[in-house]
């Protein structure tokens, strides 16, 4: 008897230990993402529904702010539209291209490496200075025209084209696309070769292997890429501002730009609250939509 | 005999168009950091001609101009501000250590719980939390310092958590059961143990948060409106900007090249982290 009750109370004893020190490891997470990200997350949503600007007292009204989104604001549509083109185009463009590239990076060539640093490169040197440097290269006697001009044609002063500007921005985003192209290039050595070349024993085409064996188990990772991409693309804010500070005209004007020149220098708190938080329930719901039917598209390989 | 010769052709004529291909492709890729490269070391004249230039011509060391075009703050002071921004990454990284440990081994109760609260802060973007975060700060007094950078540093990171935690949920369990036998307590099981062990994911973590810090604008550029205490991309942004009759592009470009310095000394170091990084990343389901 005396033993069954000792032997009970090392269990307890082990499990409450053990509990207490998950917790004291997960201490500072718990309290820095309460106090950091969940608590602003849920204030900015009761900001939303206020008036409020900078220094003065905020006052409650409801969905107006939403409303008048919707209704007066005539810029909304515009940014609207901007960011939805940058992210399809950059989206679609990236995911496509840089699959190729890792298709031609897949060949056993001499100096695959070396080509396989440079496409990467570019996406190394993210941020401001890149954005400065293709501000230069877009300049009037910049290199992009000066390419132009060998081929005959007369370039635009593209970041102050409003024809042109969202082109521009679309390329450079582009340039660096070298990281999706690691992320493919591994999946594709991560299926086994012996795949094709049964493939091949009975008669596949090359194109055929590509859409009935590549494809499917790159599926995963081009989800993945496809998730990031997106994302990243409808929350762009930094190369764009540096870049346009989304000029010409709003020409580049896109959703993020919006927000923050309505939270930081209208000093409009409630009403970019609100901006933010349209822009976070289309994220969320494409969030949910992708997962969803992501069993629709994607065909994990067996045993993995 | 012809038969094998006319193979070793074929391949060589696939293998010149590979090159081919692949080369142009490459120009793209590279030309313009060359041409950053070029324009660094150029005089003023030379990097407003509407010519493509392969080389200098002549030579110029633009370090001088740095600090006449750059003043509030100059050049070495922007540098120092944005190591003190990330430099945050040491707590942020220790910090998600310690979670991935703990939701890896330990365990505790309702811990599963905390895990999907913690992954759910990736969705919560940025813009929403600012604001907020912004208003918080500023009733604090922690505007203009580095404050808010540094403390919020200490929850950690949820993408290195969740890598941390599946990299850890890999090392045997046996060397946790032989450490306990011995009389090791959790902590010293922690840092003697599994801390070692994790040097490849705690690498691919530092120069993952080391990249995204060194080069942020967002943050600082809502947080840090006071000249003296600008990060690198800040000041660079500003110089841009400030209304020249001529912008100085070749001492910009030097600048520049100087700011992407520390991110291309990290990758060629540390290369090999990098790859596996993005193979250890989860895209392997």
């Amino acid at each position: 008897m005396i033993k069954f009750f000792s032997l009970k109370k090392k269990k307890l004893s082990f499990e409450r230990k053990n509990t207490i020190n998950t917790y004291l490891f997960l201490a500072p997470t718990i309290i820095g993402m309460f106090l950091f990200l969940y608590l602003p997350f849920i204030t900015s949503l009761i900001i939303s529904f206020t008036d409020w600007v900078l220094l003065r007292s905020p006052k409650f009204i409801g969905f107006e702010n939403y409303i008048n989104i919707f209704t007066k604001d005539p810029h909304v549509l515009n940014s609207f539209k901007v960011t939805i083109i940058f992210t399809i185009v950059t989206v679609v463009l990236k995911m496509s291209l840089s699959l190729l590239l890792a298709l031609l990076l897949n060949v056993d060539v001499k100096g695959n490496s070396v080509y396989r640093f440079i496409y990467y490169l570019p996406s190394m040197v993210i941020g401001v200075p890149m954005a400065v440097l293709w501000i230069w290269m877009y300049g009037r006697e910049g290199l992009v025209n000066s390419v132009l001009v060998l081929f005959g044609i007369e370039g635009p002063v593209w970041l102050y084209d409003k024809s042109w500007a969202l082109v521009a921005v679309i390329i450079i985003d582009l340039w660096s696309m070298g990281n999706l192209v690691i992320i493919y290039l591994a999946g594709l050595k991560n299926i086994p070769s012996v795949y094709y070349e049964s493939a091949a024993i009975d008669g596949a085409k090359k194109l055929t292997s590509f859409f009935k064996i590549t494809l499917p188990l790159l599926s995963p990772i081009v989800l993945f890429n496809f998730f990031l991409a997106s994302i990243s693309s409808l929350q762009s804010f930094d190369n764009i501002f540096v870049l346009t500070r989304g000029g010409p005209d709003r020409a580049t004007h896109l959703w993020s730009i919006m927000l923050y020149e309505t939270a930081f220098q209208s000093r409009e708190m409630g009403y970019a609250s609100a901006l933010g938080w349209l822009q976070f329930i289309v994220i969320f719901l494409f969030t949910i939509a992708i997962f969803r039917n992501s069993k629709r598209f994607v065909f994990y390989m067996a045993g993995d | 005999m012809i038969k094998i010769n006319n193979k070793k052709n074929k391949n060589r004529i696939y293998t010149i168009i590979w090159y081919m291909i692949a080369s142009v492709i490459g120009i793209f890729f590279i030309f313009p950091i060359y041409s950053m490269l070029i324009g660094a070391f150029s005089t003023l004249e030379q990097v407003y001609m509407p010519q493509i230039n392969l080389w200098p011509h002549p030579i110029k060391l633009n370090f001088s101009e740095i600090n006449q075009y750059m003043k509030d703050p100059d050049f070495l002071i922007a540098y120092k501000n944005s190591f003190l921004i990330a430099l945050s990454i040491i707590p942020r990284v220790t910090v998600s250590m310690l979670a991935g440990f703990a939701l890896a081994r330990l365990r505790g109760k309702g811990s599963m719980i905390v895990f999907y609260f913690i992954l759910a802060t990736v969705m919560l973007p940025f813009s929403i939390i600012i604001i907020p975060q912004y208003i918080m700060f500023n009733q604090f007094g922690w505007i203009d310092t580095y404050l808010p950078f540094w403390l919020p540093a200490f929850m950690g990171d949820a993408f290195f958590i969740f890598i941390i935690r599946q990299f850890i949920m890999g090392i045997p369990k046996e060397l946790d059961e032989a450490a306990y036998i011995d009389g090791c307590s959790t902590w010293r099981l922690f840092f003697q143990i599994i801390v070692p062990l994790c040097k490849p994911v705690i690498s691919v973590c530092l120069i993952f948060s080391f990249v995204s810090y060194w080069n942020s604008f967002l943050g600082p550029l809502i947080f840090l409106s006071r000249s003296s205490h600008k990060s690198l991309p800040l000041a660079i942004n500003a110089l841009v900007y400030q209304l020249y009759q001529v912008t100085p592009w070749n001492t910009v470009m030097l600048i520049c090249l100087l700011a992407a310095i520390p991110l291309f000394l990290i990758f060629f170091l540390l290369q090999k982290y990098i790859i596996s990084g993005f193979v250890m990343s989860g895209v392997k389901q």
